[in-house]
């Protein structure tokens, strides 16, 4: 009865017929009473109904018997021309839900739109074989093996041992904005009339080490929160261009004070000795490095983690 | 002085072997207090050799040190049986270990991939990343020639078993041929492969002499036979599904490729047939080696350095060092494959393993026979070096102490000595009697991609990512 390709749209007449037996319904009653049709369904079936097709092929029919109308190319190629306004206005005029479809829906199209404009480019332009030399040559045996982590060597050991000596870093923060100590510990009251005063409580991120144990709890001088103790740090290596996720070995040094370094506060600027075996930095000798140097950029405070960069 | 304090007639019935297990004489009664010299005399005399040989000598895989008494009492052997020993040639010369690094040569301006001594150990070859071939003067240990015209990195370079000719294949997948002598391009570069090159083997000389042929694999997929007086690719030998990471020209006329599609395959090298296919490995095949490759890649020159002024004299002296060196057994194959395993074979006799060889837990990088076939070392992704037995392909010892991936290993001339250069800049030498480390040379800046030891024993090069070249010296 149907000839084939009109099987789709005998489909969406079926669901136009119940939706508009329910909008029938809904034009008598109210929504309110009608929760098996949820809102966004009533849309999508609206949207159905703007984009409704001639029924039956009678213009088709028609164009045979009695060709196209004088001006149909001309209309067609206005309103094709027309379009992109109409789009920018149905853009630039829909809110909410319908503005979201339709950015999502015209996202998509012109994502197509320009994977298929690639294809076709490349196919145009005759492929060039990738024949310039580049940087980093690698042997025969390793070309087929993508060899993400890249050992790099640091042969500044000796320069690093020596600036140990001599107690002076050129580090990448040379300038710290100094804390004070009333920022940095917080005066805890005890006693049984809460008059003493000697306890502190530190109120930067701290690292403390695995060895760690406390005193009794009435001799505790300074106390650490443990919701602000770190043991891992996210270090970038400069000349890498990476970050990894390092295991803190020691505060090194924190130019607050020598206090705060035993104490292992973690402030900005703060010299941190991390755990780079994971690296596969490697010695002039030809031994494993195991622990390096970082210094904090961020206030570990502030940003629940603790950010560094390698100091190479 | 011992033999009067021990008492007569504890005498151990031994019988002595060669290697093969082809007995030589009847089983002995020895007294106990032989050593290994005293069987090495015995052998020298049983063979009716002119000049004494060395030897070594070998109970169940373990080296006999001591006198065979001691030995039948720290092990328990019992009297009754028949002691079986296995007797190994040894080289009659003694190379010395490297010790330290004689010079550090610059000039390349990018990293070095591969380093090659000339067959007689006189010329040094290197390839680069910054597109040249450079020769090196060994005398001097300066720059001597700069040899330009590829296109792209030189990957790999093979001196012809002769050493009159250099090849070198590149990563744009041409291959130049170059007068050692001057250093200039003989003739325009061959082309013919579509990807770079892998691996370059030269015909050997025993087989044809003067030197002409030489087999390149490559990334595409193919092998190809070429002729440097006529210029031009002869034989291309295609079969392989995926790239060809190794080719071998064995010493009995046959090409061996090692593949990607985890297949090894035998060619006949007079109209390029597929002969034999090996299967066995799981994947990539990474590299392959034959017990007669040092032979075969050192031609007619020996530790003597003597030169020989016709090719004909060079064939016949080649042919009866290979003899010399295969002896009657067939030519027994190994490969390495990043199924973390090597398969032994003996490709004449079988399309069948004869053993596989397991251990290493990371891939295998390179594979190597020893000079005199007895071992063979692997070189693994895993930091070690392990030495198996060359001819059953038994497991014997893992040299550790490198802390970066082994990519490559190079044996010294008399089989003593194993040379390894890895990731973490260092190289090892290892010594095979200890079974240790015998001397560690730092000094690279970076990764070491390349190493060779010179056939004449005296000098080890080594390339590597920091662009230089290193020579070391006893």
């Amino acid at each position: 009865m149907f000839p084939l390709r009109a099987l789709p749209l005998i489909f969406h007449i079926a669901h136009l017929l119940s939706a508009v037996r329910y909008c029938s319904v809904a034009a008598t009653s109210s929504i309110r009473f009608l929760p098996r049709l949820p809102r966004h369904d009533f849309i999508w079936y609206t949207i159905v109904v703007c984009e409704i097709q001639p029924q039956g092929d009678y213009i088709e029919l028609h164009r045979k018997r009695y060709g196209y109308r004088p001006d149909h190319f001309e209309r067609k190629r206005k309103k094709e021309a027309r379009l992109v306004h109409k789009r920018s206005e149905t853009a630039q005029k829909a809110l909410g839900i319908k503005g979201k479809m339709f950015a999502k829906k015209r996202y998509a199209e012109k994502a197509l739109m320009k994977k298929t404009l690639a294809m076709h480019e490349e196919s145009s332009t005759r492929r060039k074989v990738d024949d310039d030399v580049h940087e980093g040559a690698v042997p025969a045996y390793l070309l087929d093996r993508d060899n993400t982590t890249r050992a790099k060597i640091l042969n500044n050991t000796i320069k690093q041992k020596r600036k140990e000596k001599a107690g002076k870093w050129e580090v990448p923060l040379p300038k710290v904005r100094p804390v004070a100590e009333d920022e940095m510990f917080k005066i805890l009251r005890s006693g049984k009339r809460k008059t003493k005063q000697w306890k502190r409580m530190v109120t930067k991120a701290t690292f403390v080490g695995p060895g760690f144990t406390r005193k009794p709890p009435k001799y505790e001088r300074f106390i650490r929160p443990s919701g602000l103790r770190f043991t891992k740090a996210h270090v970038t290596h400069p000349e890498l261009k990476c970050t990894f996720n390092l295991e803190i070995i020691g505060v090194k040094k924190n130019p607050n004070g020598q206090m705060y370094t035993s104490l292992g506060v973690l402030t900005k600027g703060t010299i941190i000795e991390v755990n780079v075996s994971e690296l596969g930095l490697v010695t002039p000798a030809g031994k494993v490095v195991w622990g390096k140097y970082a210094q904090v950029t961020n206030n570990p405070e502030n940003d629940g983690c603790v950010n560094a960069v390698l100091l190479v | 002085m011992t033999m009067e304090v021990e008492p007569e007639g504890k005498n151990v019935m031994c019988l002595l072997t060669d290697p093969e297990g082809t007995p030589l004489g009847n089983s002995v009664y020895l007294p106990q207090n032989t050593g290994p010299q005293h069987l090495q005399q015995i052998v020298n005399q049983l063979l009716n050799n002119e000049d004494k040989l060395p030897y070594a000598f070998y109970i169940s895989d373990q080296e006999l040190l001591e006198s065979l008494g001691k030995y039948s009492e720290k092990n328990k052997i019992s009297v009754e049986k028949v002691l079986k020993i296995v007797y190994q040639p040894q080289a009659i010369f003694r190379i010395r270990p490297v010790h330290r690094c004689s010079a550090t040569i610059a000039g390349h301006n990018e990293a070095v991939l591969s380093v090659a001594f000339s067959p007689d150990g006189r010329q040094l070859a290197s390839g680069s990343g910054d597109t040249t071939v450079r020769l090196w003067d060994l005398g001097t240990q300066t720059p001597l020639y700069t040899c330009t015209g590829h296109k792209n990195w030189v990957l790999c370079i093979a001196w012809s078993p002769d050493g009159k000719h250099l090849v070198s294949g590149s990563k744009a997948g041409e291959l130049q041929c170059w007068d050692p002598q001057t250093g200039k391009p003989s003739g325009n570069p061959l082309i013919g492969h579509k990807k770079w090159i892998t691996g370059i083997s030269w015909e050997p000389v025993h087989l044809n002499s003067p030197c002409r042929r030489f087999v390149s694999a490559s990334k595409d997929g193919d092998a190809r036979i070429w002729d440097v007086t006529l210029r031009k690719s002869v034989i291309c030998l295609s079969g392989h599904t995926l790239a060809v990471t190794c080719v071998k020209w064995g010493g009995d006329g046959v090409i061996y490729t090692g593949s990607q599609d985890c297949t090894i395959k035998v060619w006949e090298t007079t109209q390029g047939k597929l002969i034999r296919e090996l299967k066995g490995h799981g994947h990539w095949v990474n590299s392959l080696a034959l017990s007669t490759e040092y032979v075969l890649r050192t031609g007619a020159f020996d530790h003597t350095c003597k030169q020989y002024s016709s090719p004909e004299e060079m064939k016949k002296v080649a042919l009866e060092r290979y003899n010399k060196m295969k002896g009657n057994a067939p030519e027994r194959l190994v490969s390495g494959s990043d199924d973390f395993t090597m398969f032994l074979w003996e490709p004449f006799v079988s399309k069948h393993p004869k053993t596989r060889m397991t251990g290493h837990q990371q891939l295998v990088n390179h594979v190597y026979f020893s000079p005199d076939g007895q071992w063979i070392a692997s070189a693994s992704f895993d930091r070690s070096v392990k030495l198996w037995n060359g001819t059953t392909g038994k497991f014997v010892a893992a040299f550790r102490g490198h802390v970066g991936p082994v990519y490559q290993i190079s044996w010294s001339a008399d089989s003593r000595l194993l040379l390894s250069g890895s990731k973490d800049s260092t190289l090892k030498v290892w010594d095979i009697r200890t079974r240790k480390l015998k001397q560690d040379l730092p000094g690279h800046a970076d990764e070491v991609y390349a190493v060779d030891w010179s056939p004449d024993g005296e000098k080890v090069v080594s390339g590597g990512k920091d662009r230089v070249l290193k020579l070391w010296m006893g």
